[in-house]
């Protein structure tokens, strides 16, 4: 059964993993892609564990979405 | 004590176990391990702090070394670029200053120095670092806002984190980073001020006041997953952060109603562990669908008492209960990882509970344990334990415990006693 119920807003967009995140107890993170969120997937896997969350978000709002642009700012050196 | 490879005198012991895939045990691999695992200690100095984050850890050691190994993605190791490391490495960064303390957080790490300088690092996508911005950064920075101020003590949440700073008249917290869940314990009308840093998307980039702690004497902050806690010089508790009864969020410091004082907090990512000055472990946490993970979904938590209407402070209460699987036993020190638990109980027996699926109870299987069930390691003086996301350390004298009170004893028999029945 599903860990836990994580809105879309408190998910973070990874650019490297071309999806949706979130952290898992693991130390790893629960990722659902941008494809799976136009087809009405709710369910965010994580891949290495067992565990899965269910993602609450409007099917609509994703139609037409493009990945979002990653951060402007990249890793600061100072 | 023996002599280790390179000839100084080994003085303490340490043991990691759980999940490595980031090299966050320190093991020099990158695998879970479902046993504790002897490691080196990696200084001379004896080990001050351990903070286990997200998938990464720090140690601070009484030479003043601050050290940090695994997950390093968000350059949350501090060494100036983003590789893991699975062995511990000092942050070369801060060896001009003496570290006193340390914090690690899901993906961010936050060091004191003796002057009392708050450095942060890793993660800034929800302004947890408190530099004014979204940034990340792969080198300590210095949190401008506490430049004249004394930090004593921090701490690190998933995304967000508590900054302990004393005063002439007593100590301040302050908030910074995510403030979804209400983590920050910061009014809305005072967080919603554009002054404020408020960056749309709840997040606040600058250390914020948490006023309704003014004037409490807090002499220790918690903070993991979604919540927060902090505790006062007699020992009183206040919680705040995501609820852990699943809907309602605790926007505000709310004290414990329990007439108890604690010595000690430990906070999970949906359960709340508090050790009280006698020995006796209080706790309460949320019931997953997946059922209690931490093995300890015990009703409890915020107890609403007018269903349908906006929650005031005063129709909040807030209840711990006696973790009844170590009533009676001696615990001294109490940890928590996301989905699970560990104690030291006065005989320096080390018990470890709850989700297990990478090892991190250390117990030989990846099996989930709803009651603690003792762990192989050597007892010892002055054992600590320290949990994160799914991996633990073990860090202890390598002086055997001389001879074991009668009173521990007994306490360990009835201890076995309560597990059996």
């Amino acid at each position: 059964m599903s860990y836990d119920d994580v809105e879309i807003e408190d998910m973070e967009w990874n650019e490297e993993l071309k999806a949706y995140t979130y952290p898992c107890p693991c130390g790893d993170l629960f990722q659902i892609t941008l494809a799976d969120l136009k087809m009405g997937e709710e369910i965010a896997r994580c891949p290495s564990c067992s565990l899965y969350i269910t993602v609450i978000y409007n099917m609509e709002d994703f139609q037409d979405a493009a990945p979002p642009a990653p951060p402007s700012i990249p890793i600061a050196a100072s | 004590m023996e002599e280790n490879s390179s000839g100084k005198i080994k003085r303490e012991e340490w043991w990691s176990w759980g999940a490595g895939t980031h090299g966050q045990l320190g093991t020099g691999a990158f695998h879970d391990e479902l046993t504790p695992q002897s490691l080196h200690p990696p200084s001379g100095s004896r080990l001050v702090h351990l903070a286990c984050g997200g998938s990464h850890a720090v140690a601070v050691f009484g030479n003043g070394e601050a050290m940090t190994w695994g997950n390093n993605s968000s350059g949350q190791l501090g060494h100036g670029d983003l590789q893991n490391r699975c062995e511990p490495r000092l942050v070369r960064e801060l060896q001009w200053l003496k570290i006193k303390t340390a914090a690690a957080g899901w993906s961010h790490s936050a060091f004191i120095s003796d002057d009392q300088k708050l450095f942060t690092f890793g993660s800034g996508g929800y302004g947890q670092l408190g530099h004014g911005d979204l940034d990340s950064c792969n080198i300590p920075r210095q949190v401008i806002c506490f430049t004249s101020m004394k930090v004593c003590h921090v701490a690190c949440g998933m995304r967000h984190t508590l900054a302990l700073v004393e005063s002439e008249e007593g100590t301040e917290v302050y908030a910074f980073g995510a403030s979804r869940k209400g983590q920050l314990g910061i009014e809305l009308s005072e967080r919603e001020r554009p002054d404020k840093g408020f960056l749309g998307n709840n997040c606040n980039v600058y250390p914020s006041l948490v006023g309704s702690l003014i004037g409490y004497n807090i002499v220790s902050i918690h903070a993991n997953g979604d919540h927060s806690a902090a505790l006062t010089d007699y020992g009183g508790l206040y919680v705040w952060g995501r609820g852990f009864d699943s809907t309602n969020n605790i926007t505000l410091p709310l004290r414990v109603s329990n007439q108890l004082n604690f010595s000690q907090v430990a906070l999970g990512w949906n359960h709340l562990m508090a050790l009280t000055y006698d020995g006796q472990v209080y706790a309460t946490g949320r019931s997953q669908k997946s059922g209690a993970l931490n093995g300890l979904a015990i009703s409890g938590g915020v107890c609403v008492e007018k269903s349908g209407q906006r929650l005031q402070k005063s129709q909040l209460s807030f209840l711990l209960h006696l973790y009844e699987p170590l009533k009676g036993c001696n615990v001294r020190w109490i940890a928590a990882g996301a989905e699970h638990s560990a104690v030291i109980l006065g005989d320096g027996s080390v018990l470890t509970w709850g989700w297990g699926e990478h090892g991190q109870l250390g117990l030989g299987t990846t099996t989930d344990q709803s009651h603690p069930m003792v762990l192989d390691v050597p007892r010892r003086k002055d054992p600590r334990i320290y949990c994160g996301s799914g991996f633990s350390f073990l860090c202890q004298s390598c002086e055997n415990l001389c001879e074991f009170s009668l009173e521990g004893k007994i306490r360990k028999d009835s201890f076995e006693t309560n597990l059996s029945s």
